[in-house]
């Protein structure tokens, strides 16, 4: 009987089921990032210490600190999985990923100068250079795209992104080798998402909701997009408009990513293509799903990396690389390097 | 075909250079005719010369104990902006022979020295070359600081010194041990950690400040502490549960060292402030320079001292 | 299609000649002074002065011998892949050895480093032989994973060497948090790729190996121009392209693996070198091939000579540099190339 449902409708199925599981799974996720940890603290204690706080509790302390970080999880999450699905979309490239091109590496080289010649450096501050160092690597990134016939297919822009990566990588290293703070940074890079704090947390809100719009209100334009230049300039779309606001969204998500938590890669990876997998390619559906199924997952991986080397802390990024770098081999291995999804 | 004409041309070339140099390597093989003297160190005989006027070091650890004898080599590795602070008056006629990772050969062999000591880190092809240049003599991974230290006075002639320098620390030692076991003090519970913008790191027991607290004055050390066999993440969590009454943190020389920013952070936090040792003020921090290298005798001074001092004695 | 911008003896002697201009300024400059003169007596064998002779001959030269090695051997592997793969973006890394090397560095300083002392002779071959074993593994391993039905799809293979590089970058990041900041720093510095410690046992063993398989590549360098067909054309042709395929890149893993044992991981010269042969002889093989090598060559010899000059007494590690000056560089041709 099933094949005879149409595929729309399964997916419209599904995607309804999604949308009503999504809060559900969000506040089962959080409330396991609450409990879960060096202290195990059990779910009535951690009602208790967020309707009836009381500051002498060790455990209701516990709670609240570990909430900025569950909050910091799936907002990073969502803007990196946003970013992987606007950049896939808008490139027709199912390898488009914030890490891939290099735009994370952007981030960082940017970072880096900022935390070795500005030290001091509040968190506004280093949000700003952050910004500006993706706003850097996406311009170089897909601007050599662009020159390039065909530069966009998956396996052109993946080399042009592991060129540009490695250029800012490079820089990277040597300005911190040069003031031997190589590990410092490295530290900062890849190990910093339990420390999110809601004073650090705070000023990166605006720029995560001007993301989301920014994302939502070009997502229809997006599913156009996806079908083809011809087809959407034929349609009237403004191209170039709808490609910029995109990649406006993607500098400010991936920016502040990297501010709060440095490098995480595969997010912006394996969730579109997961989400594009079960609801099919309507941006409109796939922009918030994204959003929602990245949030989920990271803050999955948050509690996962609290756990494999108990009681210390594992860097976030290996443990998405965990599912990323399979998942990736999966999808070249059933894909080949075709261009589109 | 013309392609494979201008190859070989080209190896020919090469080839020219090489036994050319073949040529002149042997001719500047045998060197100066020297009085030696021979040195044990684990066991071994070493082969030094007599008269050792320039010393170049490789490896900070090096320059350490060779400054606490009150040596002066002519070279040595450097950071950006010249030798540790924590050093760098006594190293003031010494030149920059490269840093922590790499040694520039044309520096050292221009500082024409009598001798060169490696620490244990230099890796055999860098020996090799350094051998090349003066009599190297490189501490072993086996060796701990005393046998080093013991080397050092042996090389340079003071062994009185050394000898000195190491009763007194045996006996520092033993003085605060007594004293440790006689108070209450004894039940401390001490940490040592360092604190970067990624969060707090933990060492393993043989870190040369958790070696003081807890092999050689005998402070507790936590089942966790135990567990560390690398440098580790310390969840903040995991501090406040293990909630040591003392806490020694050393923090990157890029800190602002009496505001540090990534402590700023952890002061704001209340799970930081509920910890004891931030409770009733007993957080060390960077009593002991944080660039001081492990398994010298300069740094078990320093690190005893402040540990006698601020915790023993206090 | 072939048409060369100039004619092939010309270019070559022309590199010929830059090579060694920075061969002879490479010898006569650094920290410690050395004049024209000294060079002309230590290469007649009648140098005095003990120290100057062991300055040129242990410490530049070698750096120089290696330099081109190295040069040589990652511009041709680089040449080829781009060639095999028909895509002239294609880099040696992407076969994932210098991941696959750096991550076993890692581990070797790691978990070995502290063990080895009686290994006497050998134990300076033994991180490199570790990197080189990792590289190999590495390899190996994406060219299984993109191996599909006989053929080698190219795209898969690239794409396979992006998602293993990620992955063992990130074992990598893993170990690399848990040392002490030396041993970072001195993963850090041979990831970057570096010259520095060049000697003659490396450039003995490199040499073999150089001899053993450079002159079988260039001597088949032409089947090579079978990649320039449409992929249809090639399909035609039967199994030999796949055949031709899979040779070569063995070839090329061999190549790139030892060169990276010996100096590290440093990319870009396997990208840029073989665009600007392309633009000096033309997309022939046979004469892209060795005039690749050539420009390969210069390339890393000058910026092994920078490297160690442009910060006296401090070192840049060469392959930062490479990629410092390659990627800008690398823009510029492909802006031109593509305008």
């Amino acid at each position: 009987m099933d094949s005879v449902i149409p595929v729309q409708s399964k997916r419209q199925r599904r995607l309804t089921w999604l949308l009503l599981l999504s809060p559900i799974l969000i506040v089962a996720v959080m409330l396991a990032s609450l409990m879960i940890g060096v202290q195990q603290i059990s779910l009535q204690t951690v009602f208790d210490a967020l309707f009836h706080f009381d500051k002498g509790n060790l455990s209701h302390t516990i709670v609240l600190s570990r909430l900025p970080r569950a909050l910091g999880a799936l907002l990073i999450g969502a803007s990196l999985a946003l970013s992987g699905a606007l950049m896939q979309g808008v490139t027709r490239n199912y390898l488009a990923s914030p890490s891939i091109t290099g735009v994370l590496d952007g981030s960082a080289l940017l970072v880096t100068i900022g935390y070795i010649f500005f030290s001091g450096l509040s968190s506004w501050g280093l949000i700003l250079f952050s910004l500006i160092g993706s706003a850097l690597g996406t311009a170089i990134v897909f601007g050599m795209a662009s020159l390039i016939p065909n530069g966009f297919s998956p396996a052109r822009l993946g080399i042009i992104g592991l060129i540009i990566g490695t250029f800012f990588s490079s820089l990277s290293s040597i300005i911190a080798t040069y003031f031997q703070a190589s590990q410092d940074i490295s530290f900062w890079f890849n190990a910093r998402l339990d420390q999110i704090s809601l004073e650090f947390l705070g000023p990166t809100l605006p720029f995560f909701v001007l993301g989301v719009v920014l994302a939502f209100s070009v997502a229809g334009s997006v599913t156009i997009l996806a079908l083809g230049e011809e087809v959407s300039i034929s349609l009237g779309q403004k191209t170039i408009v709808v490609k910029g606001l995109a990649m406006l969204s993607v500098i400010v998500l991936t920016g502040l990513s990297v501010a709060l938590a440095g490098k995480i890669s595969f997010i912006g990876l394996i969730i579109p293509h997961i989400v594009r997998y079960l609801i099919g390619v309507d941006y409109r559906h796939i922009v918030p799903c994204s959003a929602i199924f990245g949030g989920i997952f990271l803050a999955f991986c948050d509690i996962l990396a609290r756990l494999v080397n108990f009681p210390f802390e594992t860097p976030i990024g290996v443990l998405t690389s965990l599912f990323g770098v399979p998942f990736f081999l999966y999808l070249v291995y059933t894909r080949g390097g075709k261009r589109h999804v | 075909m013309i392609q494979k004409k201008t190859w070989l041309l080209l190896i020919c070339c090469l080839g020219v250079l090489f036994s050319a140099c073949g040529g002149s390597t042997a001719a500047q093989s045998t060197p100066k005719e020297e009085q030696k003297r021979t040195v044990t160190y684990l066991g071994k005989e070493i082969q030094i010369p007599a008269k050792i006027d320039r010393t170049v070091a490789v490896g900070y650890s090096t320059l350490e104990d060779m400054v606490l004898l009150g040596i002066e080599p002519v070279g040595g590795p450097t950071y950006p902006n010249g030798p540790a602070e924590y050093l760098a008056d006594h190293l003031k006629n010494m030149k920059s022979v490269g840093n922590r990772t790499e040694t520039n050969y044309e520096t050292v062999i221009s500082l024409k020295p009598d001798l060169i000591v490696a620490h244990e880190r230099t890796t055999p092809e860098t020996i090799k070359k350094l051998q090349k240049i003066a009599p190297t003599v490189q501490f072993s991974k086996q060796a701990k600081w005393r046998e080093n230290f013991t080397l050092l006075g042996d090389i340079f002639n003071k062994q009185a010194q050394v000898k000195q320098i190491l009763a007194a620390y045996d006996t520092q030692v033993a003085d605060a041990k007594a004293a440790l076991q006689r108070s209450d003090k004894k039940e401390l519970v001490v940490l040592t950690m360092k604190i970067r913008a990624g969060g707090i790191s933990v060492f393993p027991p043989t870190f040369y400040i958790n070696d003081i607290l807890y092999n050689e004055l005998g402070f507790k050390m936590t089942s966790d502490m135990a567990r560390v066999k690398a440098q580790e993440k310390l969840p903040l969590e995991r501090l406040a549960q293990i909630n040591p009454d003392i806490m020694i943190v050393g923090f990157s020389p890029f800190e602002n060292a009496d505001k540090p920013q990534a402590l700023e952070d952890l002061q704001k936090n209340p799970i930081w402030q509920g910890v004891k040792a931030v409770k009733n003020n007993r957080v060390l921090l960077n009593k002991v320079h944080p660039l001081i290298q492990g398994n010298t005798a300069y740094g078990q001074k320093v690190a005893l001292d402040m540990i006698e001092k601020e915790i023993v004695n206090k | 299609m072939s048409k060369a911008r100039y004619a092939f003896p010309l270019v070559v002697l022309g590199f010929a000649l830059l090579i060694l201009l920075t061969i002879y300024i490479s010898l006569t400059n650094g920290v410690y002074d050395i004049s024209p003169w000294d060079l002309i007596q230590t290469m007649l064998g009648m140098n005095d002065n003990a120290d100057k002779v062991l300055v040129l001959t242990e410490f530049r030269l070698p750096r120089i011998i290696m330099a081109a090695l190295v040069g040589t051997g990652l511009a041709v592997a680089g040449a080829i892949i781009q060639g095999v793969t028909r895509n002239d973006l294609a880099d040696p890394g992407i076969l994932g050895i210098n991941a696959g090397a750096s991550t076993a560095i890692a581990l070797f300083i790691f978990f070995l480093r502290g063990n080895l002392s009686n290994l006497g002779m050998f134990e300076q071959f033994a991180m490199p032989f570790f990197g080189l074993l990792g590289g190999i593994l590495a390899a190996v391993l994406i060219y299984l994973f993109s191996y599909k039905n006989g053929t080698l799809p190219v795209e898969r293979l690239i794409l396979s060497g992006i998602a293993v590089g990620s992955g063992l970058s990130a074992i990598s990041v893993y170990l690399t948090l848990k040392m002490n900041t030396q041993d970072f720093e001195m993963v850090v510095t041979w990831t970057a790729g570096s010259i520095w410690n060049a000697n003659f046992d490396y450039i003995l063993v490199m040499l073999c190996g150089l001899l053993l398989i450079l002159p079988v590549l260039f001597i088949s360098a032409h089947m090579l121009n079978i990649f320039h067909l449409d992929e249809n054309s090639i399909k035609s042709l039967g199994v030999l392209p796949d055949r031709l395929r899979m040779g070569f890149l063995l070839g090329s893993i061999a190549l790139v693996s030892l060169c990276v044992a010996a100096s590290g991981g440093i990319g870009f010269v396997g990208l840029v070198a073989p665009h600007i042969a392309r633009r000096l002889v033309g997309m022939s093989f046979q004469r892209l091939v060795p005039v690749a090598a050539l420009v390969g060559t210069a390339l890393v010899m000058i910026s092994d000579f920078l490297a160690r000059t442009i910060l006296q007494p401090t070192e840049i590690p060469v392959g930062m540099l490479i990629s410092l000056i390659g990627v800008p560089y690398f823009l510029y041709l492909l802006y031109r190339t593509y305008k």
